[in-house]
């Protein structure tokens, strides 16, 4: 009788009083991709590092080969031949590619082993057509970020592992770099019959890559089936648990001939290496629009959303917010003039209770003879959690408890519950964030467009700036390269295009 | 077992481990101790008791505690705020020197005045002086992003400097010793229980609820935190990080000359190269660290090391001078190995 290369039964993870997996049931061939969906906090990571040795599962069993697997370190998975790509590189910047991929192993670097092993990798990388071989004495920092995820590829399997997992591994790809990907992974489980298990949120990944898809919803298996037999739909309500999948695709309201909430004219903005970051960029946010600010990361969009926000100061140019000049203003005082921002990332003080990360934008107005109102603070608090039912142990907890998506409710929270707000400008506002939440926070933009106030959506999300913006303008390089008017009526790879193309100017 | 899991299963049986290396923590510098004192062939019993004597274990042994332990706290007051706001105030014996100064200052200067208005005189003087003063590198900080460890820790040198020229050349006595004239009785602070136990012992127990609050209970103190946990995200929600460090450098710069005033007309009663006793400054910086940072630790360990600072004689008879500063580094080495926190 065969087994399966990778068997789980009844897998159980507690964390304290937490069941991050409940009872998960998964296996696994050689030669498939085998692919975990689910939403943010579904425990798709937790079941990945029980799997990677990184935590010890409460109950259930887990075979390789038919054999039990009880790995109780990474370095223990992998000799027993499991690997993990994290979504975060774990990559040494100034070592060399051949460094990083033999850092660990016995000798690699000062003996003869060093010949044999660049010998091994370079051929390890061509049969895998991974595109690393000639690049093996580069600098991992002069890498472009989907070869570095090969250079984290190529360590695996230089360890000779029957079993890839991978974290989330396309979120910092550009589309071109994901086709690549894509290709790799499929050369590795058709030529070198490994099993790969694939986490990720996103549908159209699963099911364009998976032999086998498996959801996670709430640390308990929903559902396993394959690409042929389900579509999107059916695939998104199993992630999401309801029914209510319609797209966010909503009918803009026209509020007529609108006024300009901002124009940008001629910015340029430096960043913190003096390079400018931002070229001569003209822009204008009218009220009841959602203008889609959509590039590559580092491409200049953050510093002009930190510009247009008052946390930079630009070089030259004009931003007008509602007719006043606000070059130079405050990110105070722009937030008082009622210019909201969602940041990215650094949006709550992980250390901070639930009630304090909640006044963090208007601390100001929660206090009597500058004694804070701990009522009034926590009664706000659990206003925002209930109106945006964000998910927490209990409203003492600290932000840090919260999963990523909650986190990012909570800011949205706080933020659209100021009365006097005008426009809102997000960076980034659904990144690594499940779909169900997701979904939540492109209503609350366009209830806030609907309500006739601006929204600039800074975003790296091309589905997502396609789906809620009434214009869309890309930037590559620091510089506007293309406004589309009418973002329904223009194609994925035409952005796209305009997104990745270099000499654009 | 990775990090989160041993987050995660914390039991009572942890707790005992817990208390384990509390014991431990105790007993490395006891052993450390021990062996000076027997090379001498002395008793050990008598050595111990001597040192609980002169600490924990008389009514005068709790004064001078207080004395010694009083410095510490007050400074270490200032020391936390900066800590809990991310700025690395590593110069609180120069802002104590320089409260010191400017408090002899105004003793030599002023105008004869009610008793009451002299004293908050010098400790006001000397609070704005010290916290001046802790400006000049949080300014740096904030204008030009200098790394304040470097900018507090050179200052506390030309600090000093300045207290060697007070008391050595410009209001040195005429009998040639490296200290000033002492203050008049006038600004002698009056004291309690005994000889030593000075009233400026009581201003330590009134700034501690008073930090407490403005910390914990007030806009200013939530800005504080904010910039301290996450300074981006302050920075995001608007929070003015620059100035609000500046508004806490000045707090924290203020304590510690306050300080300086207080053991000026507490403890000293003229100017001298010795009026940071002991370091205070730096035994400041320890008892911040051994409190993890948090306020409410923050009087036990200023205790416990004020203890420390008053067994130093029943030490130095026993082991050597500056035997009480080998101890405390002992400790906090023991304490940083055994806690992250």
């Amino acid at each position: 009788m065969s087994h399966p290369l990778l068997e789980a039964r009844s897998v159980r993870k507690e964390f304290g009083d937490v069941v991050a997996n409940r009872d998960v049931d998964f296996e696994l061939e050689r030669g498939e991709v085998h692919s975990i969906l689910g939403a943010n906090g579904a425990g798709k990571s937790t079941f990945m590092k029980i799997l990677y040795g990184i935590h010890r599962r409460t109950d259930g069993k887990i075979f390789v080969d038919g054999a039990p697997y009880n790995p109780d370190s990474p370095a223990d998975a992998l000799t027993q031949g499991i690997g993990l790509v994290f979504q975060e590189f774990k990559l040494i910047e100034p070592f060399s590619v051949l460094d990083n991929i033999t850092l660990g192993l016995d000798g690699a670097t000062f003996d003869d082993n060093s010949a044999r092993h660049r010998e091994e990798i370079a051929d390890l990388s061509e049969t895998l057509g991974l595109g690393l071989a000639d690049r093996l004495d580069w600098r991992v920092s002069e890498l472009a970020e989907g070869e570095k995820q090969r250079v984290e590829i190529l360590k695996i399997l230089y360890r000779d592992v029957d079993i890839l997992l991978l974290d989330e591994p396309t979120s910092i790809l550009t589309p071109q770099e994901v086709d690549e990907f894509f290709g790799v992974l499929d050369r590795l489980v058709e030529e070198e019959d490994l099993g790969i298990v694939l986490i990720t949120h996103k549908l159209d990944e699963a099911l364009a890559i998976s032999d086998r898809i498996t959801v996670l919803r709430d640390g308990d298996v929903v559902g396993e089936t394959t690409p042929a037999d389900v579509d999107s739909e059916t695939l998104a309500e199993m992630m999401v648990g309801h029914d209510d999948v319609a797209s966010v695709a909503d009918h803009r309201v026209d509020h007529g001939e609108q006024d300009a909430a901002m124009t940008v004219d001629g910015l340029t903005v430096r960043n913190a290496r003096g390079q400018v970051a931002v070229d001569d960029v003209s822009l204008t946010v009218q009220d009841g629009e959602i203008v889609g600010i959509v590039g590559v990361e580092g491409n200049g969009q953050t510093e002009l959303a930190r510009a247009v926000s008052g946390l930079l100061t630009p070089d030259s140019g004009r931003v007008d917010f509602h007719g006043t000049d606000v070059v130079g203003a405050s990110r105070k005082g722009l937030q008082d003039e009622g210019l909201l921002l969602i940041p990215d990332s650094h949006g709550v003080v992980e250390e901070f209770e639930i009630p304090e990360n909640c006044i963090l934008d208007d601390y100001e107005e929660y206090h009597d003879n500058f004694v804070i109102q701990g009522d009034r603070m926590r009664s706000t608090a659990q206003r925002v959690v209930e109106e945006y039912s964000v998910k927490i142990p209990g409203l003492d907890a600290t932000a840090s408890q919260l999963s990523g998506g909650n986190k990012q409710k909570l800011t949205i929270g706080r933020k659209l519950g100021d009365e006097n707000r005008r426009m809102v400008v997000a960076v980034n506002p659904t990144k690594g964030i499940d779909v169900d939440t997701k979904r939540f926070i492109h209503d609350k933009l366009v209830q806030e467009r609907n309500e006739g106030r601006s929204v600039l959506l800074v975003t790296t999300d091309l589905d997502e700036a396609l789906s809620i913006c009434d214009r869309l303008a890309v930037i590559n390089d620091g510089r506007i390269v293309s406004v589309f008017d009418d973002p329904a009526s223009v194609t994925k790879q035409e952005v796209g295009l305009a997104m990745t193309e270099s000499e654009s100017r | 077992m990775s990090v989160s899991d041993r987050v995660a299963s914390a039991t009572p049986r942890d707790t005992a481990f817990v208390i384990a290396k509390i014991l431990v923590a105790i007993a490395i510098p006891v052993v450390f101790l021990s062996i000076p004192v027997v090379l001498q062939g002395e008793s050990l019993v008598a050595f111990f008791v001597k040192i609980w004597q002169t600490t924990f274990g008389t009514p005068g042994g709790w004064i001078s505690t207080f004395v010694k332990a009083s410095p510490v706290f007050i400074a270490g007051l200032g020391v936390l705020l900066a800590f809990r706001t991310g700025f690395w105030n590593i110069g609180a014996e120069g802002q104590m020197a320089v409260g010191a100064f400017t408090g002899y200052a105004v003793v030599v200067n002023a105008p004869p005045l009610p008793s009451v208005v002299q004293l908050l005189l010098v400790f006001l003087v000397g609070a704005l002086a010290g916290g001046v003063y802790a400006l000049i590198a949080g300014w740096l900080k904030v204008r030009f992003d200098v790394n304040e460890i470097l900018t507090t820790l050179m200052l506390n040198f030309v600090a000093l400097l300045l207290i060697d020229y007070g008391s050595q050349s410009r209001w040195s006595s005429p009998l040639g010793y490296p200290f000033s004239e002492a203050i008049p009785s006038s600004y002698e602070l009056p004291t309690i229980f005994s000889g030593d136990f000075h009233v400026g012992i009581l201003v330590a127990f009134a700034l501690f609820p008073l930090v407490g609050f403005l910390l914990y209970r007030t806009p200013l103190g939530f800005r504080f935190r904010a910039i301290g946990s996450d300074p981006d995200a302050a920075e995001n929600s608007g929070i003015p990080v620059g100035r609000s460090t500046l508004v806490m450098v000045l707090l924290s710069g203020a304590l510690a000359g306050l300080a300086g005033a207080i053991e000026l007309l507490g403890v000293t009663g003229r100017l001298q190269s010795g009026i940071t006793g002991p370091n205070y400054g730096y035994v400041a910086i320890i008892a911040t660290l051994l409190a993890g940072h948090k306020l409410r630790r923050l009087p036990i360990t200023a205790l416990f090391l004020g203890g420390l600072l008053a067994a130093s004689v029943a030490l130095q008879v026993s082991i050597s001078g500056g035997a009480e500063l080998f101890i405390i580094g002992l400790v906090l080495l023991v304490v940083v190995a055994f806690y992250e926190d």
